[in-house]
């Protein structure tokens, strides 16, 4: 048995220093993603909570063979989506996430950062979602897929198409320096 | 590599070379280096800018944004999760009391309600000439009591923390033991014990199974408490 099956037996079980431990295990990357997919500090806090409620009402239909990351994240992925979807019908809301202080850049860094995540905001959602995770919050294909419940064919068509559509976001925003080659390359490695 | 069909290409064939490079250095696969190596961008401007920015992407996601979980929200959520369970425990808990609470009253109307100077199963026969005074709904009465009593008993499987639960047992017979002593208590008046008057938490116990099954039920109770019992004397 795996040490995540172990872990959802004893859940399952009722013991409560393995609901503690699970939670424990799982809060930062849930809140990293739904901080991430939904732009607010107040709106992540409640969705992970969410979240952790749908992870303990579902968690005997979990697939045992599987890994449990995935799992969580992918329903992480869809409350984010669900409460974007709320959010997109209560206008006077999304006009205050853009007053969130984070959007404000503070430097040239920052605002290049600022810039790349509002062009990744700008993708459709399954395009977002898979660059997020992909490159934001370093999730592989496979954990990908098994988050989003597609083959991971289809992930990497989105994410290649995302990116093309990323960089050519950036090149109408004219964040992109005239001389491409005075910028250094930096490490081609993943996060 | 995935490879866009040829139709919803956004690409010039020419530059797609470069862009499955651009893609295979995103991946991690290839090195950023390898995109020196390409002699396409030095004719594209396009193509230029798409590296350039690839850069960019690659030298601000190689610094991630730490986001730390708030202080707190792991004690904050594992409490919800606890009262979460308890909630759908004690919910479960009372469906299953509530709906045998009901079929067991079912029964019990039926048995008080059939006809006692009628010893023959066929006894309301047509050749009387005299239309039924019940209608033949209550034919399908088996069929829709087994139909709730698996749903109980689906609700019962599915219960995490199991009905054999040294603090769930207890409750359980003792709301099932209730409901039945006080309906076959041989004291008590037999014609109030018509299924109009079902003890609310039998009711209330139904609320979760699903609106067919409710539906059924509420016929049913309808029906069943149209029969006006007799007493046994
Ligand atoms: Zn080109």
């Amino acid at each position: 048995m795996t040490a995540d099956a172990a872990l959802v037996r004893r859940c399952l079980a009722g013991d409560p220093a393995a609901c503690r431990e699970l939670v424990g295990r799982f809060t930062p990357d849930v809140f990293a993603v739904c901080r991430r997919l939904l732009a607010d500090a107040h709106d992540a806090e409640d969705v992970t909570q969410e979240v952790f409620l749908r992870v303990f009402r579902s968690l005997g239909r979990w697939d045992d063979s599987r890994p449990l990351r995935p799992w969580v994240v992918g329903i992480a992925v869809n409350r984010c989506r669900t409460w974007v979807g709320r959010r997109a019908r209560r206008p006077e809301l999304a006009d205050y996430l853009h007053e969130t202080p984070d959007r404000r850049p503070a430097d040239d860094s920052a605002e290049l950062r600022a810039g790349i995540r509002d062009a990744v905001d700008a993708l459709r959602a399954e395009y977002r979602e898979v660059f997020v995770l992909f490159h934001e919050h370093g999730h592989g294909y496979d954990e990908i897929a098994a988050a989003v419940g597609r083959p991971v064919g289809t992930v990497k068509t989105w994410l290649h198409r995302a990116r093309l559509e990323l960089l050519n976001a950036l090149r109408a925003r004219g964040l992109v320096p005239e001389e491409s080659a005075e910028v250094p390359p930096s490490g081609g490695d993943r996060p | 590599m995935t490879r866009p069909t040829p139709t919803d290409d956004p690409l010039p064939p020419a530059c797609r070379a470069t862009a499955d490079r651009l893609n295979r250095v995103l991946d991690g696969e290839w090195e950023a280096a390898s995109l020196d190596a390409d002699r396409h961008p030095a004719g594209c401007a396009a193509c230029r800018e798409r590296v350039a920015a690839a850069r960019l992407v690659l030298s601000v996601l190689a610094q991630p944004e730490p986001v730390a979980a708030p202080p707190g929200l792991t004690d904050r959520i594992v409490s919800a999760v606890r009262a979460d369970r308890r909630a759908q425990a004690r919910r479960r808990v009372l469906a299953f009391a509530g709906g045998l609470a009901a079929a067991a009253a079912v029964a019990l109307a039926a048995w008080l309600g059939r006809p006692a100077d009628a010893p023959q199963p066929r006894a309301p026969d047509v050749a009387a000439g005299v239309p039924p005074a019940v209608a033949p709904e209550p034919r399908a009465v088996p069929v829709r009591i087994g139909e709730g009593l698996s749903k109980f008993g689906q609700a019962l499987r599915d219960t995490p923390i199991g009905i054999a639960d040294a603090s769930a047992a207890p409750r359980v017979l003792a709301t099932l033991t209730d409901a039945l002593t006080r309906r076959l208590d041989p004291a008590e008046e037999p014609t109030g014990t018509t299924l109009a008057d079902l003890p609310d938490a039998a009711r209330a116990g139904l609320e979760p199974v699903t609106g067919t099954a409710q539906k059924a039920f509420a016929r049913l109770l309808r029906d069943v408490g149209g029969v006006s019992p007799k007493p046994k004397s």
